[in-house]
């Protein structure tokens, strides 16, 4: 996750380096310099101090676009070449700095042996890369001389501490994760002395980590001595085969040791040291910073949580450009600050931890922890197999696999070879940093050299995490009886929460040391409490754990633009709520307000380009019902819809009561809706349906007029029973009983008798006609011309989305005294009755007639007929609505 | 005059109620208070924890260590995939389960206003979903409680955390859990709104997540993952673990603000101006 976020940030700076060289590229214009270059050539070097053979180093020069600039000479890791180089020559190329990464001796294409850093190999070599930089123009000078930096991490930190302190020319060096006496780095000698104890300690043998280095040197050459020097090749089958380090042997090592030369050094040096580190540990650094402060050089030491074991330098980049711009550009004063990194626990994050100076291994402060576990015996079996697996070289501990592997290979270690002491959990919390000091009582089984491993890990729950740092070797020669050990264990930094166990584990083999092939059985306890060294600290930083500040800005700035999003919904959904008219008492006393519904101009296109309402309008006045007349796809639905505020019209006006209307106008509380249909929450029962549409209008209950609407939906008991089990018809009822809650002042119906049975029909077309006299309004529609015809007082005819016909009733049905008079002899009854005198009398049809009376009275039509012998065998009265809505439909019928 | 004083349409009691009537509704609150329960009995049936070595890396024997473990153990089940369910059943109702009823004419009719609307509702699912998730977190401790003992969380690999400091780490998680849901609320509520079938929309959240998931599976894509809403679904267990670690959430947090609002804004603009058919 946290990785994801520095992802983001990743890709956002990758953009920005996209954009970056165009940008540089601009700039660079008026540079005179112009643009960055590189260059690949090859330094011919000596052999040997003397030798007039010459081989030839691999090296690439990176010059930036502004020149002459301060220099940085790259060394490489061991069986790294300059190619490895490259990301951090450009990124130093970028901050401005000429950079030369070359390949070293023995490695790559550049020619000759591996001498380890030697002073009379690699340290000359590098001295004549520095020629080649002070022959450059591109670098700056001060004083004559070239303004140079040499950077290096592990094989390179060493190179760099050895250059640095043999070649003045040099201003500044950063050595990381490197040695200051390879003898004791690879033959590290025993962190175990007898108290009082004088002479040289036995040294082991850190077979995993030299046989891994003697192979990165031999890879890819035939030889078995690859490309290392005789003499190393030597020393390295005579130590791994168990072999004891002559004084021969140390001298050569000691001229692959910045410990030789270190005294030299003036140049300001930054020590940076990883404290997953068991090739280079701790103490390698320390030794180096002791050195350089007695020569007087100023040092700065940072321990971080990285190493060989863990990450190699990566994380250190900041840290590093940051030293050479003080050191080459502001030359700025070297601060004694002395930084180092708690790796994250079982119950801490990692954490950066600031003292005011370099204390040492021994820290500022001590904390005792008395340690349990009695006397234990372990054993060594013959022949030192299997062995306690704590680590394997390469396997990284910065990783979550490398750690699962790790633990899993732990698992495996045979119990009788180990002896763990704990202490009680801890009280109180503990920073170790530097190396802890534990008394051992040992007794071997027999008179001789005991040979143990110490390990110190911390115990939370029942996980228990190894310190970072390693394993220390304990080899002493001890008398029959036994005796004490002084312990010194490897230098690290761990934090310890209240409830940790501190946990040693002392073991009888481990598979990255040599050991002892001799059978061996050791008696071991504790004699004394473990000495935890701490510093005390000036500042602290705990950078995980915690969310970024970009997140937590970010976090803000959401809701800030979620707030300001509410408040502009709620501002502008009360704006499009206007204050509603006042409602006056039904029925209305003033007429000063507008019709109940005043619709003009309205049209609606729907998406597919359909047009189903063109230029619709018409009125309803109080007291009316108004009939809308049009067959299935007239555009009534339609346009009820957009009265009601569900469908938003493409043009015209809604008006009801004098204020116009639109989605959640506060007048639609005046209207009563059935649009389309009944719906309800089927579960519930239809009381409980009423009641809680109701209560959806916030209103008070007694304005509900319940007993008045539900007289309406006339359902008996069934108000009490689901909707769902409820007919057609019943929903139908409950619908229209729930439009006319509260008794609105205008009721629309959409085709209300839809699914009612003809008694119902004509309950409802009373209901209606009542509800219209009371002063109220109410707007039906209806493809029953019947209907309309018979319920309503006004009608409005549309036809394929137009008004063709609006008004009273009677205006567009015609005269209600026509008569239809089936008789026997039509051509004698039409005579009869023009005789009569009624206005028009036309045949219809081959046994009907149609009279329009006139100022005649039907009976005297009638009687007429009749007089004049012909038999009648039938009389409507009335003209049909239906016929004239023929009428219109068919004027307004498409012609072809 | 009553009229001068414009009531509250659609007030929250009346729409919590007009919701708790639903069986479906119901329902989802139903399995996740009961969920625990079906977690211990389905541990009864499995059988008493098999005695673990140190190092324990079976979750369900850890699961049984003790009552705070155990209700942290049915909150990491759940909080992933069944939480975004429940939130998706919920938002995915609010106006397509109105609309495929035909009650929701009636209700902008009565009239609503359609931001108040989407606002109410809005609000009731999320008092559900939070009732819900804190039905499941609180009857799992009391299950785990009354099964294993009051015992606080053990940490796979790490200490045992006091009982106290286990329940308010459960609340912070469960807390944490609800904002990994804001975006599948936000989707929800777009898509109720976009479609007229709450099956559709509830659907829709569904394949988003587990869309998003895939490609979360996919490490091709690198960094891009972290636009992804289910990206960050795990954050809650930051609560779970030691040492707490405060990014993931807050990064949750954001990335979830953002799809609220965009989703949410989204939603509203649209039901402002939709036609209502149906």
């Amino acid at each position: 996750m946290r990785r994801g976020r520095r992802g983001l940030v990743a890709v956002l700076l990758t953009a920005a380096l996209a954009l970056g060289p165009a940008v540089a590229a601009g700039a660079a214009t008026t540079e005179p310099s112009g643009a960055p270059t590189t260059r690949a050539f090859s330094v011919p070097v000596a052999e040997a101090p003397g030798s007039s053979s010459r081989i030839r180093l691999d090296a690439t020069l990176y010059t930036p676009a502004a020149t002459p600039a301060p220099a940085v000479l790259l060394a490489h890791g061991f069986g790294q070449t300059k190619a490895d180089l490259a990301p951090a020559a450009e990124r130093l190329r970028r901050e401005g700095y000429v950079v030369l990464a070359y390949t070293a001796r023995g490695f790559g294409r550049s020619g000759g042996r591996i001498g380890l850093d030697s002073l009379d190999g690699e340290v000359p070599d590098a001295r004549a890369m520095v020629d080649v930089l002070a022959r450059d123009p591109a670098v700056e000078r001060r004083g004559g001389d070239p303004v140079v930096g040499v950077v290096g991490g592990s094989y390179g930190g060493a190179l760099a501490l050895m250059l640095g302190a043999t070649d003045p020319r040099i201003d500044t060096v950063v050595a990381a994760i490197t040695w200051n006496d390879l003898a004791d780095a690879l033959a590290p000698p025993s962190v175990g002395r007898v108290p009082g104890g004088a002479g040289e300690p036995l040294r082991d043998f850190k077979v995993g980590w030299a046989s891994r280095l003697f192979g990165a040197g031999i890879a890819g050459s035939t030889d078995a001595c690859g490309r290392f020097t005789p003499a190393f090749c030597d020393l390295y089958r005579r130590l791994v085969t168990g072999g004891t380090a002559t004084p021969a042997d140390l001298a050569l090592l000691e001229r692959s040791s910045p410990e030789a030369v270190l005294a030299g050094m003036r140049a300001p040096t930054l020590l940076l040291q990883g404290e997953q580190d068991r090739l280079f540990g701790l103490d390698q650094a320390d030794a180096n910073a002791r050195q350089l402060r007695a020569a007087g050089a100023p040092v700065q030491v940072r321990w971080f949580d990285g190493g060989h074991d863990g990450g190699g330098i990566a994380g250190t980049d900041g840290v590093i450009d940051d030293w050479l711009r003080d050191r080459l550009r502001t030359r700025a004063p070297v601060s004694t600050l002395f930084s180092w990194a708690v790796p994250a626990s079982a119950t801490a994050f990692r954490e950066k931890r600031v003292a005011p100076a370099y204390p040492g291994l021994a820290g500022t402060g001590t904390t005792r922890i008395p340690l349990e576990g009695g006397v234990r015996t372990v054993v060594n079996p013959p022949g030192g197999q299997p062995q306690s697996v704590t680590g394997i070289p390469g396997l990284s501990a910065s990783t979550s696999v490398g750690r699962t592997a790790g633990s899993l290979l732990a698992a495996a270690n045979p119990p009788s070879e180990a002896a763990a002491f704990a202490s009680a959990p801890l009280t109180a919390p503990a920073v170790l940093t530097g190396s802890a000091r534990v008394r051992l009582r040992v007794t071997p089984s027999a008179a001789g050299t005991a040979v143990l491993y110490a390990q110190l890990s911390a115990r939370t729950g029942d996980e228990e995490l190894p310190l970072p740092g390693g394993v220390a070797p304990i080899r002493v020669a001890l008398p029959e009886g036994g005796g004490d050990v002084d312990v010194t264990l490897p230098a690290t930094s761990w934090s310890l929460a209240p409830g940790d166990r501190l946990v040693l584990t002392v073991r009888t083999s481990d598979s990255q040391l040599l050991g002892s092939t001799a059978p061996a059985s050791d008696r071991i306890a504790v004699a004394s409490p473990i000495a935890l060294p701490t510093v005390a600290v000036a500042t602290r930083v705990r950078s995980a754990g915690l969310p970024t500040p970009g997140v937590l800005l970010g976090i803000a700035a959401a809701l800030l633009v979620a707030v300001v999003l509410l408040v502009l919904g709620a501002v502008l959904g009360r704006r499009r709520q206007r204050p509603a008219p006042p409602v006056p008492p039904v029925p209305p006393e003033a007429e000063a307000e507008g019709p109940p519904l005043e619709i003009a101009g309205l049209v609606k296109r729907f998406r597919g380009g359909f047009l189903a309402v063109d230029d619709v309008g018409f009125t309803a006045q109080r007291g009316q019902v108004v009939g809308l007349l049009g067959e299935n796809g007239a555009g009534k639905t339609t346009t009820l819809r957009m009265v009601a505020g569900l469908l938003r019209p493409d043009a015209g006006t809604v008006r009801a009561f004098g204020a116009p209307l639109g989605p959640g106008s506060p007048a639609l509380e005046r209207i009563g809706c059935f649009i389309e249909g009944p719906g309800f929450l089927p579960h519930l029962s239809g009381r409980r349906n009423l009641e809680l549409y109701w209560a959806a209008t916030g209103r008070p209950r007694r304005d509900a007029r319940f007993d008045e609407a539900l007289a309406v939906a006339d359902l008996g008991g069934a108000i009490r029973k689901p909707v769902r089990g409820y007919s057609q018809g019943m929903r139908q009822r409950l619908a229209i009983a729930q439009a006319m809650l509260g008794l609105p002042d205008l009721l629309i119906l959409d085709e209300p008798t839809n699914g009612l049975d003809p008694p119902q029909i004509t309950a409802l077309r009373g209901v209606l006609q009542r509800y219209a006299a009371a002063g109220r309004t109410v707007v039906v529609s209806s493809h029953l011309l019947g209907e309309v015809e018979r319920t309503c007082s006004h009608v409005v005819v549309m036809s394929h989305g137009r008004v063709v016909a609006a008004g009273p009733v009677e205006a567009i049905a015609g005269e209600a005294t026509e008569l239809v008079l089936t008789v026997t002899d039509v051509p004698a009854a039409v005579a009869a009755v023009r005789v009569a005198g009624v206005e028009a009398a036309d045949p219809s049809g081959t046994d009907a007639v149609r009279v329009r009376p006139g100022a005649v009275p039907v009976q005297d039509v009638v009687a007429a007929v009749v007089a004049a012998g012909v038999g009648v065998t039938g009389v409507t009265r009335g003209r049909h609505l239906e016929e004239a809505f023929l009428d219109l439909i068919g004027a307004t019928e498409p012609s072809a | 005059m009553s009229a001068l004083r414009r009531p509250t349409r659609l007030p929250f009691r009346v729409e919590l109620a007009r919701q708790l009537s639903q069986w479906r509704v119901r329902i989802a609150l139903i399995v996740l208070a009961v969920l625990p329960v079906v977690v211990r009995i389905a541990l009864l049936v499995g059988g008493p924890p098999a005695s673990s070595r140190s190092g324990t890396t079976d979750l369900t024997a850890l699961a049984q260590v003790s009552g705070g473990t155990f209700a942290a153990f049915v909150l990491v089940l759940t909080g992933g995939f069944l939480a975004t369910l429940v939130a998706a059943l919920l938002f995915g109702d609010l106006i397509a389960g109105e609309a495929s009823r035909s009650t929701l004419k009636y209700l902008l009719t009565v009239p609503v206003p359609r931001l108040r609307l989407l606002a109410v509702k809005v609000q009731v699912a999320t008092v559900l979903l939070v009732a819900g998730l804190l039905a499941l977190t609180l009857v799992a401790l009391l299950v785990g409680v009354l099964s294993y003992g009051a015992g606080g969380i053990q940490v796979p690999g790490g200490p045992r955390l006091g009982f106290g400091d286990s329940v308010l780490r459960l609340l912070a998680a469960t807390g944490a859990a609800i904002v990994g849901l804001l975006w599948a609320a936000a989707l929800g509520t777009l898509l109720t709104v976009v479609s007229d079938s709450p099956l559709a929309a509830a659907g829709g959240v569904v394949l988003a997540s587990i869309l998003s998931r895939i490609l979360d599976q996919i490490p091709a894509l690198g960094d891009l993952r972290v636009v992804l809403p289910t990206h960050w679904s795990t954050a809650f267990r930051s609560f779970l673990e030691v040492p707490v670690d405060l990014a993931p959430p807050a990064d949750a947090l954001l990335s979830g603000l953002l799809w609220a609002i965009v989703l949410g804004a989204l939603a509203a603009w649209r039901f402002t101006r939709k036609d209502i058919s149906g």
